[in-house]
């Protein structure tokens, strides 16, 4: 290079150019130290040769050199730099190639293992892509590892779980590094589905790229059996709560309870709650309380299976029936678990209840309305069904199955043709709805009329199978439209008759206007005759003929006019128009028009001649009757005069006596007062009985007028003994009476009653003076007959009546005795009659007779 | 006064009840009844008061003087009936018929049946008065008699049969002899079993015994 530029006389320049070149070559070459003395040669060369010397006073060319100089160092500390690092590289390199070789083998011996490892691999990026998968997982899959790798991964998912898998990829993306896992269904090939765990984590791979590796375990059977114990606790749970039953464990020795959830619901308590038997007994209800803690303890102790039901009483009042059962198991460790189910029965009760309600509810309704329902089988004639109603309206015993011959029988005989028929028809006309009636008839005789009420019932083959229907009893309606139908032919009946008797009465009906003149007569009572047919025009008094000679009941009876008030029975005198007097009643009353305006009465008037002529003469007949009545009363009181004078002399000698002993009283030396004070009472009281007595005998003798007033019969008895006692001892004859304490009243005379019974007494007495032989005994009976009436009977136990006298006891002047007018039965069986009643002989033979006598009642009289 | 009643068989007494004669009253009047039995008390007359014969009958009647009071014409039991059927008993009760009618054969028959008095309605009470202290009064010496006769007959039954055969004969006024042949017996047997007999009777001399013997109804019949 020297020789060269020497040889050229190159410049300075370009010299130190070409030897930097140099030395950078030979820098790149070798190493630092050869590279370091070329420096040194060329510098000194170029220094010596090419520039003035260094060391003469040209320093112009000192800042080259120095800058070759720099050049070349920087040049080559450069180069030499750059060859330490390229041997660095290719000593690496031989490294690499070494180990590469070693590597492969494990690859290899990975690669088998990761192919052939039970477990599903796939190596995906972030798209999704699949870039590996290994033999294991495709194969599961039904793929070849080449048909997945290059594919989305979403292929072997199924449609519904895409999004599910993105976001999964999406997550490990995010967070590289960390695994996730998931469980996961995935598709064969072949469309098959089975069960995968994953296992995901996103990792860096090649540069920036991420890939997710994901291993995947096959958990299609354990998820086939979790499944199935899901699906079977689901399907146990739903059963429960269906079927409202619980089911609990209880392990006596531990103490564990375990509940179902439907448990806790029955019971109302969190599924949170530790279970307790504590619990079960706090719910339940107070009443039931023992017994269930009974049950439980008794189980507790016997160890064995218990079953009960018994209600709860919830929190909010409401109360549940509840059965209960359970089990003793011994349990793997030996110990007593109860196991069993509790069941709200409560919907049930009530169903029962309501059934047993409306089951009573019906057969209740049916006897009321007296409605039997029934179902007939057409063609086994038979009942497949009746009520208990039917039972009863044809007399079958419930319990009995019951012939076609039995229900014939009970049908009567004319009936029985149209019951027939109804069956006939259905099945005729394939349905159909029947209403009939007929009779049935019951063994004793009685007779149901029923009211039968029929539907077909078409079967499937549109024949008729059955009839339903019902049995109506209608005999009740039956005979209330009999009876009714009876009153309106008998109000028909008496509307004809009242008719007839309106047009043959005496009666005639008038009409008079405002100013009480006649203005109408009805036509009968004119073509009678009775009145003159000049009387419509005028006036009722004069018509009359008796207004001058009864002023007072004319004046009345005009006031009673103007006052417009109805009149009843006006009796008045007037003529015919013969001439002849007759008496008229007459009744009427005010009538008006629509405005309250007076019209004038009307009313019906009647001829009573005959009534009062005939009313006269019984007045007569009744106050001849009454004197004879006296008459005989008077002679009675004379035959008794011994008795009735011994029933004043008791009490008279008894104040005699009482008086002389009085005075010994008030004599002593000391006075005893009180003993002569109660003589003086006793002498007092019998002052008053004598006086009693006289005054009985004075109202039997007094000759009054009949007065008729409600009497007691048995008072009127009572009377009579009183007077009577002395005659019945004197002959000896004891008294019994039987008086019916509680009678209703008759009207009648008291004085004239007493006769009738002091008569019957004291022939009774008479007819037992020849009796020596036996007691002689007198009863006086007191009572009412089957027709209410008061009827009095007096029976002796004398000689009796023999069958030709009984004809004439009652006969004026007829008389066994040796005293007496023979007037006594006579009369007494007038005096009985006048008072509505009769007077008979009930038994006539010895020993004895019965005289006896019936009265109406009060109010019968009165009406 | 105590016990005043108006009850109609009360037995109605005074003070001092013991051994005081008895009035029963029968009526079957109660004013008749208890005015009688008030005057009787008035007079201090112990009363028992009865409503018919049957009632009387039933009831005991105490062992003291007493005298029946009744009406003749009692119902039931008549008062002559009552009368027989207190005789049949043994009853010697004096009795006082009270009768409103007084007829005669009724008064006979009831005289002749042992009734010490017969009052006729209206009598005096004073009547009554007496007729009843004259019938207790009677009654009380019948008593006494009867206690007497009651006496010597268990005296009389103390002696032998042949003491008794002897005391009859000697009764009788048969001497000594007569009874000994009546007898068959030696006299001086005869004497001794007199002077028993007089000793056991309590006789203080033959009159005395022979006076015991007629009170007792004994005298033999003498066959002469």
């Amino acid at each position: 290079m020297t020789l060269t530029s020497l040889y050229l006389h190159t410049q300075f320049a370009p010299t130190a150019i070409g030897y930097l070149e140099m030395i950078l070559v030979f820098s790149l070459m070798g190493s630092l130290i050869p590279s370091a003395m070329l420096l040194i040669l060329p510098f000194a060369a170029l220094a010596y040769f090419f520039a003035p010397p260094t060391f003469n006073n040209d320093p112009q060319d000192l800042p080259v050199v120095v800058a070759f100089l720099l050049a070349s160092i920087v040049g080559t500390h450069l180069i030499g730099k750059v060859r330490r690092e390229r041997e660095v590289a290719l000593e690496a390199a031989a490294g690499l190639r070494r180990s590469e070789a070693e590597l492969r083998d494990v690859e290899k011996q990975w690669r088998e293992i990761f192919e052939h490892n039970p477990v599903m691999h796939f190596m995906v990026n972030a798209t999704g892509m699949v870039l590996n998968v290994n033999t294991f997982g495709a194969t599961q899959l039904g793929y070849a590892p080449s048909e997945l790798v290059g594919h989305s991964v979403l292929k072997v998912f199924l449609e519904e779980d895409h999004p599910f898998v993105r976001e999964r990829l999406g997550l490990c993306i995010e967070t590289v590094g960390q695994s996730h896992t998931w469980e996961i269904q995935k598709i064969r090939k072949d469309g098959s589905v089975l069960w995968v765990r994953e296992n995901a984590k996103a990792m860096q791979w090649a540069e920036d790229k991420l890939v997710v590796l994901i291993a995947c375990e096959d958990i299609t059977e354990r998820k086939r059996t979790e499944t199935a114990l899901r699906r079977s606790e689901a399907h146990l749970a739903q059963a429960q709560e269906l079927s409202r039953t619980g089911s609990f464990g209880w392990n006596v020795a531990t103490g564990e309870v375990h509940w179902s959830k439907e448990t806790f619901r029955i019971f109302q308590y969190e599924p949170s709650t530790k279970p307790t038997p504590q619990l079960v007994v706090d719910r339940t209800h107070p009443e039931d309380r023992a017994a269930v803690r009974e049950t439980i303890d008794r189980a507790f102790q016997n160890e064995e299976d218990f079953e009960h039901e018994y209600r709860l009483l919830m929190p909010d009042g409401s109360v549940k029936h509840l059965h209960a059962q359970a089990r003793a198991i011994r349990t793997a460790s030996g110990d007593i678990e109860f196991v069993g189910a509790v069941t709200d029965i409560t919907a049930a009760k009530q169903a029962e209840q309501q059934l047993r309600r409306s089951e009573a509810y019906l057969a209740e309704a049916q006897h009321l309305s007296h409605t039997g329902s029934w179902s007939w089988d057409v063609h086994r004639l038979e009942f497949v069904y009746r009520s208990a109603e039917v039972d009863r309206l044809f007399g079958f015993d419930p319990q009995e199955a019951v012939s076609i011959e039995t229900i014939r029988s009970r049908i009567h005989p004319d009936d029985l043709p149209g019951v027939q028929e109804v069956p006939r028809r259905a099945i005729e006309d394939k349905g159909g709805h029947f209403e009939h009636d007929f009779r049935i008839l019951l063994p004793d005789g009685a007779i149901r009329r029923i009211h039968s009420v029929a539907h077909a019932v078409v079967g499937s083959d549109g024949n008729v199978s059955e009839l339903i229907g019902t049995h109506m009893d209608v005999t009740e309606q039956h005979a209330a439209r009999e009876r009714l139908e009876r009153a309106l032919a008998a109000l028909h009946e008496s509307e004809q008759r009242f008719r007839d008797y309106a047009e043959t009465a005496s009666d005639w009906l008038w009409e008079t206007g405002p100013d009480h003149r006649i203005t109408r007569f009805s036509e009968h009572t004119s073509a009678a005759g009775i009145l003159a047919t000049r009387v419509v025009g005028l006036l009722r008094w004069e018509i009359a003929g008796d207004v001058e000679a009864e002023p007072e009941k004319w004046r009345q009876h005009r006031a009673t006019l103007d006052a417009r008030l109805p009149f009843r029975d006006f009796i008045y005198r007037t003529i015919t128009r013969m001439g002849s007097p007759i008496y008229v009643r007459s009744s009427g009353k005010p009538f008006f028009d629509a405005d309250g305006n007076f019209l004038g009465y009307r009313g019906v008037s009647t001829d009573i001649t005959a009534s009062i002529r005939a009313d006269q003469a019984e007045r007569e007949l009744r106050k001849a009757q009454a004197e004879l009545a006296h008459m005989t009363r008077v002679t009675t009181l004379g035959e008794l005069t011994t008795s009735i004078a011994h029933e004043i002399n008791q009490p008279l000698a008894a104040i005699v006596t009482n008086g002389e002993a009085c005075l010994g009283w008030l004599g002593r030396e000391t006075p005893d007062l009180s003993a002569a004070r109660c003589s003086v009472e006793w002498i007092i009281e019998d002052g008053i009985r004598a006086s009693e007595v006289i005054r009985r005998i004075r109202a039997l003798a007094k000759k009054g007028e009949i007065e008729m007033v409600p009497l007691d019969i048995n008072d009127i008895v009572k009377e009579v003994i009183a007077l009577l006692t002395r005659e019945l001892v004197s002959h000896r004859v004891s008294l019994r009476t039987e008086l019916e304490p509680t009678l209703p009243m008759i009207l009648g005379d008291r004085v004239q009653l007493q006769q009738v019974i002091t008569n019957l007494v004291i022939n009774g007495i008479e007819a037992m003076q020849t009796v020596k032989d036996r007691p002689r005994e007198l009863v006086i009976r007191s009572s009412q007959d089957d027709m209410g009436r008061v009827q009095l009977a007096v029976t002796d136990c004398g000689v009796g009546i023999t069958e030709d006298d009984a004809d004439r006891v009652f006969t004026p002047f007829f008389t066994t005795k040796s005293s007496g007018l023979g007037m006594g039965l006579s009369i007494c069986r007038s005096i009985v009659e006048a008072h509505g009643g009769s007077l008979s002989i009930a038994r006539k033979q010895e020993p004895g007779a019965t005289f006896q006598f019936v009265l109406p009642l009060h109010k019968e009289v009165v009406s | 006064m105590t016990g005043r009643s108006d009850s109609p068989n009360q037995v109605v007494k005074a003070e001092k009840p013991s051994g005081r004669a008895i009035v029963f009253v029968i009526d079957d009047d109660v004013s008749i009844r208890r005015s009688l039995a008030n005057l009787f008390q008035s007079v201090n007359l112990d009363v028992a008061t009865f409503g018919s014969a049957q009632e009387m009958l039933q009831g005991n009647l105490p062992e003291v003087a007493s005298c029946l009071v009744l009406d003749v014409r009692l119902p039931g039991l008549s008062g002559l009936e009552l009368q027989t059927e207190l005789a049949k008993l043994n009853l010697h009760i004096p009795i006082i018929f009270i009768t409103g009618h007084g007829d005669v054969p009724m008064s006979v028959k009831a005289m002749k049946g042992g009734a010490v008095d017969f009052l006729t309605k209206p009598y005096r009470d004073q009547e009554l008065l007496d007729a009843v202290v004259a019938a207790t009064e009677r009654d009380r010496k019948r008593r006494e008699v009867e206690t007497t006769v009651a006496n010597l007959q268990s005296l009389f039954e103390t002696l032998s049969p042949r003491e008794q055969a002897v005391m009859k004969l000697v009764a009788a006024g048969l001497m000594n002899k007569q009874v000994a042949a009546e007898l068959e017996l030696a006299e001086i047997t005869v004497k001794i079993y007199r002077g028993r007999v007089m000793k056991k009777m309590g006789a203080r001399s033959l009159a005395d015994l022979i006076r015991m013997a007629e009170t007792l109804g004994i005298c033999a019949n003498h066959a002469e």
